[in-house]
């Protein structure tokens, strides 16, 4: 899989760099332009939300009160951060932190094990424990919720972070399993046929040769899982109370009771949500993009 | 060539599925010893987390009585009853399957239009899909905070611009979420905006799995763009179109953060779906057994859907293979 992506990424920048191209220069330079225009209309598109968000977070309260209102801070001011800090959000957003790193940990831990089966090992019933599998992603989450308390409020969970790595730990399964499936089929067998051979049992093979093989999938998978995680809101409206909002019901429950008093403070706290996976897909798009697609291009 | 979620699960089957009566050797019984171990901490998580609820869901549907949960008993079809002659109901249905029908259409032809640019190869290619994976990793509910921030009649930015603009007098600003009507429209934009990313992802995976051999050869033979397009890349991007229309149409069914963060089923009820009906019912005013007839109705609704998406997805499979 290491190679794949690699091999990916070099056929990825030789296409970029030496596509030769026949067109008029005129033409190509009209062409070009064109694309390029077209490109920078559809990054402000997706982007202006948090742009507007990001310059907010820099405004006064004067500033976020005006009308009609400011389009741009007057200066870098910082207070809205560190309000921020000093509120309840700087819990939330620890919270978040918390429950989307275990449950994606869990989620990875127990979907290995079941991806190495449906990828590597003969057993009967393969189809139906796979369309099994997979089937749950098709539950509705509004299903689960109210049952799904009453269970963790008898094992007396409810108000503490695990009401939610439970459900969270369980909803990411299906794709995560999809995902490393694919990633472990690209593996070569006879690596590991070499390993048992020379004496390691199959869950050593597996745990010494092809979790380290698949690191590349393995992260990818993760990220998409802590995504999922990190953004999830159902759960976390029904399931916590204030000691254990997540970073989206906080942010949400703060808009909603002090929302005009408090437009500053809010751009940050919803910046500070968005930054992380900002930076999480400027450095990863490459990863993401080519382990949805590890499927499909294995040749 | 399909997406990858659909070939992988495909080749998997196919590939090694033992017959079900077939002798097993010594060998041959320690990995399926083996393979079933590495399974099972899966399957139980998914029955205790996934199947159970969505039983005792229907099982809740058919009981009546008290609040939240305290001395229900059997009610047969009482909670179905209720629901045909509530309006509530009638209307948030008809508003879920509206936004389902035109958000998903947005989504798929917004989303395979981006996936189709950012398979060009141009330099900084990366800039427009770092751009397309925004809004997917933005949070729902957050993302849906910002939008109202920006659509608040006095403070909000679209109404300044447009003031700035002079498009807009200053003493009569627009109340984009006070009538039913724009916020009913704004909630579809949004929709159609948060998940463009996820859709063209896919596409753009489904995409990447078309052999470039059949590019050249239609080249060769002199192919123009516009056929190109119509006879080799829709057709055999038909099955990822359609698995990705199935998981768009399933959560547009089930929206719940995106509007409860945006509008709150506002103004009135006009805006409230589903999803928002039954967590009134269940969170709110503690009617358990009819917020699960509720939710009993959507998982029937979400059912024909994906079977519908499915035959046709067979089908589409089945003519593949014959031409």
């Amino acid at each position: 899989m290491a190679s794949e992506i690699s091999r990916q990424f070099a056929a990825v920048s030789d296409e970029t760099k030496a596509s030769p191209r026949r067109h008029l220069p005129t033409q190509f330079i009209a062409g070009r332009f064109g694309l390029y225009i077209l490109v920078a209309i559809i990054c402000l598109a997706q982007f202006f939300p948090i742009i507007w968000s990001l310059l907010t977070s820099f405004m006064t309260p004067q500033e976020t009160l005006s009308i009609p209102a400011a389009l741009f801070p007057s200066s870098l001011n910082l207070t809205n951060y560190a309000s921020v800090f000093n509120s309840d959000i700087g819990r939330y957003y620890l919270n978040s932190v918390i429950v989307s790193i275990v449950s994606a940990t869990i989620t990875m831990t127990l979907a290995s094990l079941a991806s190495y089966a449906f990828a590597r090992l003969k057993f009967r019933l393969k189809t139906l424990t796979l369309v099994f599998t997979l089937a749950l992603s098709f539950f509705p989450p509004l299903a689960q919720v109210l049952p799904l308390y009453s269970l963790l409020n008898k094992a007396h969970l409810i108000n503490t972070l695990w009401a939610l790595i439970v459900p969270y730990s369980v909803l990411g399964l299906p794709l995560a399993v999809l995902i490393l499936t694919a990633f472990f089929r690209d593996i070569p067998g006879d690596l590991e046929e070499a390993a048992m051979v020379d004496g390691l049992t199959r869950f050593k093979a597996f745990y010494r040769i092809i979790l380290p093989l698949s690191t590349p999938g393995f992260f990818t998978t993760f990220i998409i899982v802590f995504v999922a995680n990190w953004n999830e809101f159902l759960f976390a409206l029904n399931y916590t109370t204030a000691n254990t909002y997540t970073l989206p019901v906080g942010i949400v429950e703060v808009s909603q009771t002090e929302f005009t008093t408090n437009f500053g403070v809010l751009s940050a706290a919803t910046t500070l949500a968005v930054v992380p996976l900002v930076i999480l897909i400027l450095l990863l798009e490459r990863r993401i993009v080519s382990g949805l697609t590890s499927g499909a291009v294995k040749g | 060539m399909q997406t990858s979620l659909f070939t992988t699960s495909k080749e998997i089957t196919q590939a090694d599925e033992l017959p079900r009566r077939q002798k097993l050797g010594p060998l041959g019984r320690s990995e399926e010893r083996f393979a079933w171990m590495m399974l099972t901490p899966v399957l139980l998580a998914l029955l205790l987390v996934g199947v159970y609820p969505a039983i005792t869901s229907i099982i809740y549907a058919f009981e009546k009585g008290g609040y939240y949960g305290i001395n229900m008993s059997f009610g047969g079809f009482t909670n179905f009853v209720r629901l045909k002659n509530d309006p509530q109901f009638w209307s948030s249905l008809k508003f879920s399957l509206l936004y389902t029908v035109i958000t998903v259409s947005g989504q798929m032809i917004l989303g395979t239009a981006l996936a189709l640019l950012a398979n060009l190869n141009f330099p900084g290619r990366w800039v427009l899909r770092a751009a397309i994976l925004f809004p997917w990793v933005i949070p729902t509910a957050t993302n849906s905070v910002i939008w109202q921030y920006m659509f608040n009649d006095q403070y909000g930015m679209v109404n300044s611009v447009l003031i700035h603009l002079h498009l807009m007098s200053a003493t009569h600003p627009v109340v984009w979420l006070g009538t039913a009507q724009s916020a009913t429209w704004l909630i579809f934009i949004l929709a159609i905006w948060k998940a463009n990313s996820l859709v063209a992802l896919l596409v753009l995976a489904g995409l990447q799995g078309i052999p470039t051999e059949i590019y050249e050869a239609a080249r060769v033979d002199g192919a123009t763009h516009i056929q190109t397009f119509a006879r080799i890349t829709l057709p055999l991007l038909m099955p990822t179109l359609l698995v990705t229309m199935t998981l768009r149409t399933i959560e547009s069914l089930q929206a719940f953060d995106l509007i409860i963060a945006f509008t709150n089923g506002g103004p009135g009820i006009s805006t409230q779906n589903l999803g928002l009906y039954i967590y009134t019912q269940i969170s709110q005013y503690g009617n358990y057994g009819y917020g699960s007839a509720i939710v009993t109705v959507l998982m029937v609704i979400t059912l024909v859907f994906v079977v519908a998406y499915l035959s046709m997805l067979f089908r589409s499979n089945a003519s593949e293979s014959r031409g």
